[in-house]
């Protein structure tokens, strides 16, 4: 299988005053293509810390990451952006959604970054929001949508740009358990038919149950890399 | 990112706050505000003064002769002969036009009539470019004659006591009758010649001198060749009156000297208006600094998204700068409104024609919109060095 996420030995040390903070403390995590994986782990374990290293929101310490054979240290955060743009979705566990925008606005940031132009993008925009079955949704604003339905539109947002991985981060935290399980259900939808390649990170053991791998986190290490 | 869409952005982030977009722009308005206005109004001035020129030509020179008092040998002053003999000290000089100015009293059909007597003789008419309504002028053959020209404010006011043709008719002027030959048209007053032939009788100037032993004559108005050079023709001027009066003192005064002084006080007025204009506009520009930091500050985790989705620093740089310049273009706008407006105003009350120039908005925009990129690229710099995990980690 193709890696995709190519970690190895990374560190992530937070410098705090005196004493510093090891968030990350060597890990090594190799990640294939159209691999499901759940990463789970006690609160401040470095979950949030590595995924975000994975996703080019951070810089390591010191190790060597390479993103679909991209040694990524080196670059700029220009070209950051880009690949960002191009090879990575990101789904939070409040949304982050804009405001401002509507549904469909939201969905077609990516395309927009991209230079890709709107009719083109909302054309796109529109079929993703029918994919994740909410395309009658497309003019309401956040804050008039349930948190589901954000959900929705944040997964249609990191789908849009067509990308190497997804990447989300607590996605069902703030959903009840029955949302939960609606936005999980889309999740291993997309891993099954579209063979997308999707971390997830995770408090609810009902979550990474459903997931095929489990990376468990304890104290910035790997302490376990089971394949169900 | 397209630029049009970071402007439909912009305009619908403004809109979203409408009010503290507009208390934003307060400052920005009111200095481009000034801007417009000082100079459109500086501009009008400058035009008005010109105008009154317009009318009379500018290649006029006049001279006031004043008696020095320390010298009572000669209180009587030159006669008219030698007046008119200045000619031979310049070719430069075309026409002359000396008069005396009295006040004695004049009724009309035993009405009282408020007005003055100018004595002249037949070139004031081209000199100062008086029309005529009906009738004629005083003419070279009329010299001690009781003729008269009325002004138009005395003919509006005889009209009160008669109907009919005011020509040949009798006016009373210190006692004696003195017969209505021309009546002037209405003559537009300037700030070079003092005389005000609208609210006078305008009689032959010897006639004048028999009217009062004050009426000597102590004014002389020259047209002269346009290319003449004022200086040294006042000089020619001054030494021959000197020599024939030599205890008078003499004021020269021409309409290109009053026209250089007139420009030179508008610039001085531009010059000044135009720092409280910048004072406001540095005031206005801080305004639009302050409340981009605000914003910037309050869309950190706007900013956060855009950056993780694959916005380039440059991208949120150039989101922030839009916005600044979008917010002081639209103060500017207001500002250019305004400016026009209050430009208009003094126009009307000062009763000069209006006009509205091109220089001065395209200066209120440009001048806003360049306080909007100085003043907002902090702010932007800022939003574009913010750190994506710090702004989106949760609270
Ligand atoms: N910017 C920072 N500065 C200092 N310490 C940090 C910073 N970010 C994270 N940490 C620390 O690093 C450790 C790992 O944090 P991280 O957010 O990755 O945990 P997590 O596993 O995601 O926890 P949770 O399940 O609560 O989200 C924690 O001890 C945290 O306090
Ligand atoms: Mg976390």
């Amino acid at each position: 299988m193709l890696p995709i996420i190519n970690l190895s030995n990374i560190v992530k040390i937070y410098k705090s005053g005196s004493d510093d903070l090891l968030a990350l403390n060597h890990i090594n995590l190799i990640v294939s293509k159209g691999e499901l994986t759940a990463i789970i782990g006690e609160s401040g374990s470095g979950k949030s810390t590595l995924l975000n290293i994975i996703g080019l929101l951070d810089k390591p310490s010191s190790g060597i990451y390479q993103l679909s054979g991209i040694a990524v240290d080196e670059l700029s955060d220009d070209e950051l952006s880009v690949i960002r743009n191009q090879k990575i979705g990101f789904v939070f566990q409040s949304f982050f959604l804009l405001p401002r925008l509507n549904a469909l606005q939201n969905v077609i940031m990516p395309l927009i970054y991209r230079g890709v132009h709107d009719k083109e993008a909302k054309l796109c925009g529109m079929a993703m929001l029918e994919k994740m079955g909410i395309e009658q949704l497309w003019h309401h604003k956040p804050s008039q949508m349930s948190g589901g339905q954000q959900q929705r539109v944040a997964l249609a947002r990191a789908l849009i740009g067509e990308p190497e991985v997804i990447l989300a981060d607590e996605p069902t935290g703030s959903l009840d358990s029955k949302t939960g399980q609606e936005v999980m259900d889309l999740f291993i939808e997309l891993n099954n038919h579209d063979r997308n390649t999707i971390i997830v990170v995770t408090h609810d053991q009902h979550i990474s149950q459903q997931c095929r791998r489990v990376v468990r986190v304890h104290d910035g290490s790997i302490v376990s890399d089971e394949v169900n | 990112m397209q630029l049009k869409r970071h402007f439909v952005e912009a305009i619908a982030n403004l809109l979203s706050n409408k009010l503290r977009t507009f208390l934003a722009v307060l400052g920005i308005l009111v200095g481009t505000a000034s801007v417009v206005a000082m100079i459109s109004g500086g501009k009008l001035a400058t035009r008005q003064a010109l105008a009154q020129f317009k009318a009379l030509g500018t290649n006029l020179l006049s001279v006031q002769i004043n008696k020095n008092s320390n010298n009572s040998s000669s209180n009587e002053g030159m006669d008219l002969s030698t007046i008119l003999a200045v000619k031979q000290a310049s070719p430069q000089i075309e026409k002359i036009a000396p008069y005396t100015n009295l006040y004695v009293p004049i009724t009309y059909e035993g009405h009282v009539i408020n007005g003055g007597i100018l004595g002249v003789t037949a070139s004031m008419k081209s000199v100062m470019k008086i029309a005529m309504e009906s009738g004629r002028f005083i003419s070279f053959l009329d010299t001690h004659e009781n003729f008269c020209v009325i002004g138009q404010d005395i003919y509006q006011a005889i009209k009160n006591y008669s109907v009919g043709d005011p020509i040949g008719q009798q006016i009373n002027v210190a006692d004696n009758y003195f017969t209505i030959i021309g009546v002037a048209k209405a003559w537009q007053a300037n700030s070079f010649i003092y005389a005000d032939p609208n609210n006078s009788l305008l009689v032959p100037i010897e006639t004048s001198k028999l009217l009062s032993k004050y009426a000597n004559i102590d004014s002389v108005i020259f047209r002269v060749n346009s290319n003449a050079d004022i200086d040294t023709l006042q000089n020619q001027i001054k030494n021959y009156y000197s020599s024939m009066d030599p205890g008078a003192d003499f004021y020269f005064q021409s309409a290109k000297e009053i026209i250089a002084s007139m420009q030179k006080q508008q610039e001085i007025l531009t010059v000044f208006l135009g720092f409280i204009g910048s004072i406001s506009l540095l005031v206005g520009g801080i305004g639009v600094m302050n409340i981009m930091l605000v914003s910037v500050t309050e869309r950190r985790r706007e900013i956060g998204i855009r950056l993780a989705i694959g916005a380039k620093r440059k991208d949120i740089r150039i989101m922030f700068l839009i916005e600044a310049v979008v917010l002081s273009l639209f103060g500017g706008i207001v500002g250019v409104i305004l400016g026009i407006l209050i430009s208009f105003i003094i126009a009307e009350a000062k009763h000069w024609g209006f006009t509205i120039f091109l220089l001065p908005p395209l200066i209120g925009f440009c001048v806003s919109s360049l306080a909007g990129i100085f003043f907002g690229y902090y702010p932007a710099y800022k939003a574009s060095k913010l750190d994506p995990i710090e702004t989106l980690r949760m609270e």
